[in-house]
């Protein structure tokens, strides 16, 4: 073969002749039988040849132990994904604070609740301008008997005379053994005064115990100026 | 790739064909699998159509040493491609058809073995010279078959065939060549009479 037709035998064998060289090939394969007799040993014995190589290549794979790589991640694809997971984060820490649970308004009020309001001032001494019942009463409640104090000051806030310590008390004392329900009744009695403040506070928290958080909320707000404004926000968050 | 190694896999040289093909196998496949989205069941066949035709231009002294690697990578890609357009080469249909062949044809009835020309992608008359051909190369000497496909495959010229095959110079080499063609065209002519194809050849060979 003349070595140009060589090639172009060869390039047509593998697809890469075209446009106006395949024509004329194509043509010249027509008319020249002696062109397609090359053709068809260049087929027959590269075509063995190459099968031959490829099942030589196969073992060598198998000796060698290659395989195609499991998927790579590109220095690009790698910056994105780590821009990816700082967005992801960042997200999830807004979500984190729009949405994570709350202390539930309930269970604040509880802990809140938990130390008992001081005993009065009177009980810390001797007081004689007290009735004995009263004493004894606030006594219980010096002494932490809570039960014992709620049952003798609810009793005395029976009277119509009840003072705002019996009130209070009475209902602190209704609040520290878990009555609170009946505890809201005696602080709602407490008059404008000394207590009153403190009367609204554990007001509150009792109505937040019993889940009467509609009725707290007005109490709460009216605290937020006060002294207790950073508990009452507490709360008043739960709340929402 | 050093210009000895280069100039080993230009040459032919088989182990050179080995280590070239070890060499790139992860990055080009790689590149197949993930770039490319050829299936995985399909990446090696096309690594090694690229692998041989990248040897096929390198022994054609078409190819230079520098950027063997990115040659490699947009004939594999370009192998993919075709096949994605069903524009299989006539050599890859050919391979093909020897492929699905059984190892051993002497026994077997030809005629079963020619499939339609939908399915192999080559017209009957191409499939019987194939066969034929392929019978009558079985026939012939290993030397007669090795001289043939390195002048006729690889091109190699005649002039440095001469030590190889123990013949005085190139002219031998030459009339050594035109006699192993000769036998081969007489038994592949044999071959299509005796399955009565005789009128597919209007010259064997």
């Amino acid at each position: 073969m003349e070595e140009n037709v060589d090639k172009t035998l060869r390039a047509y064998a593998d697809g890469s002749l075209s446009g106006e060289a395949l024509e004329a090939f194509e043509r010249q394969l027509e008319q020249d039988p002696d062109l397609r007799s090359e053709l068809d040993l260049y087929l027959a014995l590269k075509a063995m040849d190459n099968l031959r190589l490829k099942k030589q290549l196969q073992q060598i794979e198998v000796a060698e132990d290659v395989s195609p790589p499991a998927p790579f991640i590109t220095r690009r694809r790698m910056l994105w994904t780590a821009a990816a997971a700082s967005v992801a984060l960042v997200l999830a820490a807004v979500w984190w604070l729009r949405e994570a649970p709350r202390p539930d308004a309930a269970q604040l009020a509880q802990e809140y609740t938990a130390k008992p309001y001081p005993s009065p001032v009177a009980t810390m001494g001797n007081d004689t301008s007290q009735p004995d019942a009263v004493e004894q009463a606030f006594l219980a409640y010096r002494s932490g008997d809570f039960s014992a104090a709620a049952a003798q000051l609810t009793a005395l806030a029976a009277k119509p005379d009840a003072g705002d310590k019996i009130l209070f008390y009475a209902g602190e004392s209704l609040l520290q053994t878990g009555q609170a329900e009946r505890a809201v009744a005696f602080f709602e009695r407490v008059p404008p005064g000394e207590l009153r403040d403190v009367a609204d506070w554990r007001h509150a928290l009792a109505l937040l115990q019993i889940n009467r958080p509609n009725e707290a909320k007005p109490i709460l707000e009216k605290m937020k100026t006060g002294s207790r404004k950073a508990q009452a926000e507490a709360l008043l968050n739960a709340i929402k | 790739m050093t210009e000895q190694e280069f100039s080993n896999f230009a040459s032919g040289d088989e182990k050179a064909l080995h280590q070239f093909y070890i060499a790139h196998f992860g990055y080009v496949t790689g590149r197949l699998l993930y770039k490319e989205k050829c299936p995985k069941d399909r990446v090696r066949e096309m690594y090694n159509d690229a692998v041989l035709a990248v040897r096929d231009r390198a022994m054609s002294g078409n190819l230079r040493p520098d950027n063997l690697l990115g040659f490699l990578l947009v004939t594999a890609s370009n192998c993919w491609k075709m096949e994605l357009r069903r524009q299989s080469s006539l050599l890859k249909r050919h391979e093909r058809y020897l492929e699905q062949l059984p190892d051993n044809i002497d026994d077997t009835d030809f005629d079963n073995l020619i499939r339609s020309e939908e399915e192999t992608g080559l017209e009957v008359r191409r499939q019987r010279h194939t066969l034929a051909l392929r019978q009558a190369l079985s026939k012939l000497s290993d030397a007669c078959r090795e001289l043939l496909t390195d002048t006729i495959v690889n091109g190699l010229k005649v002039g440095g065939l001469a030590e190889k095959f123990g013949l005085k110079d190139a002219r031998g080499v030459t009339a050594k060549k035109q006699d192993c063609k000769g036998q081969l065209e007489r038994q592949t002519l044999h071959i299509l009479q005796q399955n009565g194809w005789a009128n597919n050849a209007e010259r064997s060979g």
